[in-house]
This record gives structure tokens, C-alpha cells and sequence, in this order.
């Protein structure tokens, strides 16, 4: 029988939301934990909570002070400014009398104290929501990542779910405030609970996959993947600007301040040069917040300074890229700000600061993650509904089989995620800061999962393993356990485990949060609170999931194959 | 604070046109409103929507504001439809002393 187009987009909504669903359950957890991503590493990162921090001008005078008692004689000197409002780190590059990179990240209160943790911290959720934190060699030994073909893939289908849930959505208007939870049939409700965040949602969410799909669209045809193929730096810390933690994916300012146009050049004679802080306010006047500063042979008399501006600004939400150069000696401007991008780069950066969400501020982040977490269990919602619809309609062993399959990769893929992400907040917790990289740690394009003997692990890797470990020892869990069992464990572990983050704190020196509050810094706070509140959400679903029929062992329930008329 | 006010401009928004939609009708009136009474919600309903445009744009300006006013819409929306599966009358109660405290809010920025 012919099938009419609703019925045909039904399909489409169906299969493409349940087999990329398990994919996108954990893009969308991942992504919408990435909104905050610098306050998560920051929350990550013990030696910045609760310090007081210098002014903006502050800091740029102790960095100066800083460069000029380690490294005097320098060729080049690069400072990357604190995020104040979010991370606030103070990253100092300098080149050593060898021209090798050495880098120090400092605790911008004017102590000089080091923040010696080498964390993944909420860099992790960045670097997952688009590669799965996989990494490949291609065969020229290069890193390569395929997995962002496949979040790509996950993107496309998204939006191809989206679209055609508007199509087969029966009565959009007339059951817009519509959820029956008492209704008889489970189905109704999960329907009902996807409908709701899914229509309402709905804006956001075309808008941030369209965007997230868009703005790397160039990786997805064959000249963008050589150039990905190129693109992280396999050498650790010797590229100007490419290597240390922390700050260069901070601000998202990718390389441009260490590379000054024309190489490093010699050293000229000793010369007085003029304070940097008074050139630092003139540029920002010119060109709104900085990301921060590279001085070119320091102290001497071909001294030049260049001042970048931020990728990402909280006051626009395009992406941006501008700099500024001044002579060091007498202070005149070299060559002024007005970087002009092509029109593909201006259209990229346009998609990539709506995506990205650094404009705004708190509020406007609050939002996305309001809405990302719809988006989120919408997914959850649309995986459930796909076992709660079909599992009394099996019509043989085979489709009995495969609907309990279904079910318990729906219980991998969502209560799996969710356990693997508390557990790998309580690694970043808990793990003793000593494991941290001694050399400072790599911070490449893609902090992906490396495969080395266990001796050799440092943090970073161990986080990993510990977020990978715990989503495999789930996906088991939920392949033998029974469905509804397996529900209500994986939620309450997770429940627990996230009411459990402000607790671990006290575990550790300066993360309590008795003390930062009394310390005023709320977005360490914000996060223990934020976990806590998430965990108490979960809690109420495991207890919810206990004692509902969500999942109901099918074998129960499928009778003998029941044969339609025309077999 | 302006997005505050957004929040609660929007949800009395949608308070408004729960009241009227057929479904709930007689979840939330004792007796069904008069058409004029109908009418004047369905109005006040799009037009406090449309309105707190107006707080996310002076938190924001015009492209940042109108993505805020967006999103806003979205999170208005649920913080209003699953509560009102449990209490709807006082769900929708609710939107009226939102509208006051979506002009107190503006008032003592």
C-alpha cells in the first residue's frame, strides 16, 4: 500500500532518532555541560578558587615584572590575559636563551603562585561534543579525527529529525500546553514530554545544531579534511603560542598572538622602552577587551608590542579577530586595528559565536544550557517512547529480541552518559594533583584518549580513562541487568554521585564550599550547586523509574507471535 | 535584571493562552470564560509575549537580545506546562502576578 508523506516522514523521524539518538543523547549532554565549560575548569583547577584578583591593568604591570625577572634578555615575551569573570588564569609565555618556548600559568592575585594542576577539567566536554575524544593516525603518522564526520553525521540527521517532527507532530497548536501525566497509555506521556520540549525548544534547537553543523562545514568536504588532517601540532610547546594549557582555548584566540608577521627578529641594542600597561589602555580604547600581548624583543631598542583582541567577546556575538602594533621605544602605532576576513570566514565566525555562546554573559549561557538540556531530554524522551510504543506490538521472537536490545542501549547510551559524566567530575575532584603532567601537558586541538602503559599515565589520561571506564561498566550493567532495574540503578548511582560534589570537596585542600562562599567565588560554587540540583533532578527520575512501567521486561509481555491477516 | 523581567513578561504571556486553549478550559475555569473574555486573552497572551522582547533588549540590544528573547520564550514555556500538569490553576494564576512582577522588576532596575 502506498504510504502517505506523514507516514513516510514518521519513519525517517523514527529510525534516524533512534540509531543517531544514542549518538546524540551524548552530543547534546556534552554540549550543554560545554556552555560552562570554563567555569568547570575552573572549578577543576584548586589553586584558583577563592583568590583575590589584580585589575586588569594590575596584571598586565606584574606580568611585565614577572617576564623581566625570569626572562630579561628575551627575544619575545607573550601575555595571555585572564578570563576574570570565568577562568581566571594568567598564562606568561617567553622564549628562553635557546629560543625555546617555556610557559608559566600563574594565579593572577599578585602572589605568584602556579597553578600546577594539568586538568582536562571542562575542556573535556568541548573537545567530546564533536570528536568523541577519539583521535586517529592517518597514514602519514598524523592525528586525524574521523569521529567529527560522524558527530557531522549526527548534526545532519538532527536537523532532519527536527524538521520532519514538525511534519508528523499532529495538532502542534492545539496541544501546545499539553501534558496528560496522568494519561493511561505510558506512550501518551512520553509523547506528550517530547512534544512539549521539542516544539518549545524547538528555535534553539535548529539553531545550535544548524550552527554547530555550519560553521565546520568546510571539514566536511575532501580539501577542509587534509587540512584537519595538518592541523593539531604534534610537537608539544614548540610552535609560538601553540602549546600550554589553559589559556589559548580560553579565550578561544587560537595562535595569532605569539606569531608576530615576519618571524622573530634579532635583538637589537638596550633601549628604555615605554610602559606596556599605558599602550595595553590605548588599544583597549581602540579595540574593545584584549585577549592579551606579545613583545618582541623586550628592552631593546627595535622593541615592538602587538595586542590581540579576544576570538570570542562577551559583547558581540560574532566571533571576532583584530590586533594592534606599537613601537616599544617611542609608542607610536606601527600598524593600527581593522582586520578585514573574507566573507566565508566572516559567515563561519557569525555560526561559530552563536554556537559557541561566549556573548551574553551568564544569563545568556543560562538560557542555552536551559535549553540544551530540553534538547537533551527531548532525545532521552524520543529513545524511551520508541521501547514504550513497540514493546507489547512485537510480532515475532526476532522483533521481541531486537525491541530488548533497543532498550537496553537506550539504558547504555542515556543512563550510561550520564554516569560516565558524574564519574568523570568526581576524577577531576578526586585524583591526587601530583598525577598532573610535569612538563605543563599538551593542550592541542583535540585532547583525545591516549593508549599508554598505565605507568606513564598522567592526569589528563586518567580522567579520560575513568569517564570511558565508567560508561563501559554501564553499557555491561545495562546489557544483563534488567531494563527497568538497570534504569533505576544508573540514575540513583548518578543521582549520587552528582549530590555527592559539593561533599568530595572537603576531601580536597581549598574546594570546600563552605569556604568559598565565605570567599565570595561563586562560580566555583555555582558548579557544586549546579551538580547538586542536577543530582536531586535525577534522583526524583530513579525514583520515578523504579516504580513505573518503564521498563517492563518484554519476554513478559510478547506472547506467541501474533500473525497479521495476510500471512 | 531586565532578563528576570523577561522571564516573567513571557510566562504571563503563556499563562494567558494556556487559560483559553480548548484542552484546559475546563481544568482552569469553574465556568467557560465569555468570548470576549477569550478574545482579550488570546491578545494579552501574544501580546506580553511579543513584549518582553523589550527587557532582553535592554539587557542585551537587538541580535543578542532577540536570540535571548528566543530562548527566554522556550524556558518560560516549560517552567509553565509541567507545573501546570500538577496545580493548573494556580499555574495559571501565577501568570498574573508574573505580569506585576515582570513590571516591579523593570521598575526597580
Amino acid at each position: 500500500m502506498e504510504k502517505s508523506f506523514t507516514q513516510r516522514m514518521s519513519w525517517l523521524h523514527t529510525w534516524f532518532g533512534l540509531v543517531l539518538g544514542w549518538l546524540a543523547f551524548a552530543l547534546f549532554l556534552t554540549g550543554t555541560l560545554a556552555v560552562f565549560w570554563l567555569e568547570i575548569q575552573h572549578w577543576a583547577e584548586p589553586e584558583l578558587h577563592g583568590a583575590k584578583m589584580l585589575s586588569a591593568p594590575a596584571t598586565v604591570q606584574y606580568s611585565l615584572d614577572y617576564l623581566q625577572k625570569v626572562a630579561p634578555d628575551s627575544k619575545r615575551w607573550s601575555v595571555y590575559m585572564p578570563d576574570f569573570n570565568r577562568h581566571p588564569m594568567l598564562l606568561l609565555h617567553w622564549l628562553d636563551e635557546n629560543d625555546a618556548q617555556q610557559f608559566v600559568r600563574l594565579v593572577p592575585d599578585g602572589s605568584g603562585r602556579e597553578v600546577k594542576t594539568v586538568t582536562n577539567g571542562g575542556r573535556f566536554f568541548v573537545d567530546f561534543h564533536w570528536t568523541f575524544n577519539r583521535a586517529m593516525p592517518d597514514l602519514q603518522g598524523r592525528t586525524f579525527t574521523w569521529t567529527y564526520m560522524l558527530s557531522g553525521f549526527v548534526g545532519l540527521a538532527f536537523l532532519i529529525g527536527s524538521i520532519t517532527g514538525l511534519v508528523i507532530h499532529k495538532k502542534i497548536f492545539r496541544n501546545f500546553f499539553t501534558f496528560r501525566r496522568d494519561a493511561k497509555v505510558p506512550q501518551t506521556r512520553w509523547l506528550d514530554a517530547h512534544n512539549v520540549l521539542g516544539v518549545l525548544a524547538w528555535p534553539f534547537l535548529f539553531m545550535i545544531v544548524l550552527s554547530g553543523v555550519a560553521f565546520y562545514c568546510y571539514l566536511y568536504i575532501p580539501s577542509g579534511m587534509q587540512m584537519a588532517a595538518r592541523y593539531p601540532a604534534p610537537a608539544r610547546v614548540t610552535a609560538p603560542g601553540a602549546g600550554g594549557p589553559g589559556m589559548i582555548w580560553a579565550r578561544v584566540v587560537t595562535d595569532t598572538i605569539g606569531l608576530v608577521p615576519g618571524g622573530l627578529p634579532e635583538p637589537g641594542s638596550p633601549a628604555p622602552n615605554v610602559p606596556v600597561a599605558d599602550l595595553f589602555a590605548q588599544a583597549q580604547a581602540q579595540m574593545g577587551e584584549l585577549s592579551g600581548f606579545t613583545i618582541n624583543s623586550p628592552n631593546r631598542d627595535n622593541a615592538t608590542v602587538r595586542f590581540t583582541t579576544a576570538r570570542a567577546r562577551p559583547d558581540v556575538i560574532t566571533f571576532t579577530s583584530d590586533s594592534m602594533t606599537f613601537d616599544g621605544v617611542t609608542g607610536r602605532v606601527i600598524s593600527p586595528p581593522g582586520n578585514t576576513v573574507e566573507a566565508v570566514q566572516r559567515l563561519s565566525n557569525i555560526f561559530a559565536g552563536i554556537h559557541f555562546a561566549f556573548y551574553g554573559g551568564t544569563a545568556m549561557r543560562l538560557l542555552y544550557f536551559l535549553c540544551g538540556a530540553a534538547g537533551t531530554i527531548m532525545i532521552a524522551t524520543g529513545l524511551v517512547m520508541f521501547s514504550t510504543k513497540r514493546r507489547t506490538m512485537a510480532h515475532s521472537p526476532a522483533a521481541a529480541r531486537f525491541y530488548e536490545f533497543v532498550e537496553r542501549m537506550n539504558v547504555a547510551s542515556v543512563g550510561g552518559v550520564l554516569f560516565a559524566c558524574a564519574s568523570y567530575f568526581w576524577a577531576l575532584r578526586l585524583l591526587p594533583l601530583s598525577l598532573s603532567d610535569p612538563s605543563g601537558g599538551s593542550w592541542d586541538v583535540y585532547a583525545s584518549i591516549r593508549a599508554v602503559p598505565f605507568e606513564q599515565a598522567v592526569r589528563t589520561d586518567l580522567e579520560l580513562y575513568v569517564f570511558w571506564l565508567a560508561w563501559g561498566v554501564a553499557t555491561v550493567h545495562a546489557l544483563v541487568r534488567v531494563p527497568q532495574k538497570a534504569w533505576t540503578e544508573q540514575l540513583a548511582a548518578t543521582a549520587a554521585l552528582c549530590v555527592g560534589l559539593p561533599a568530595i570537596g572537603y576531601l580536597v585542600p581549598n574546594c570546600d564550599i563552605g569556604s568559598m562562599i565565605a570567599a565570595g567565588d561563586w562560580k566555583m560554587v555555582a558548579v557544586d550547586l549546579g551538580g547538586m540540583s542536577i543530582g536531586l533532578m535525577l534522583g526524583f527520575a530513579a525514583w520515578k523509574a523504579s516504580g513505573s512501567r518503564v521498563g517492563v521486561r518484554i519476554g513478559k509481555l510478547v506472547g506467541p507471535p501474533v500473525l497479521s491477516p495476510a500471512e | 535584571m531586565y532578563f528576570v523581567s523577561a522571564f516573567f513578561c513571557a510566562y504571563a504571556g503563556f499563562a494567558a493562552l494556556c487559560a483559553i486553549t480548548t484542552r484546559n478550559v475546563p481544568v482552569v475555569w469553574t465556568t467557560p470564560p465569555s468570548p470576549g473574555v477569550v478574545k482579550a486573552l488570546r491578545v494579552a497572551g501574544f501580546l506580553l509575549l511579543a513584549l518582553s522582547w523589550i527587557p532582553c533588549y535592554l539587557n542585551w540590544d537587538v541580535p543578542m537580545g532577540t536570540a535571548a528573547w528566543l530562548m527566554n520564550l522556550s524556558a518560560s514555556g516549560f517552567a509553565l506546562i509541567f507545573p501546570f500538569a500538577y496545580a493548573p490553576k494556580r499555574s495559571v494564576q501565577a501568570g498574573g502576578v508574573a505580569a506585576l512582577l515582570a513590571v516591579l522588576v523593570l521598575l526597580v532596575r
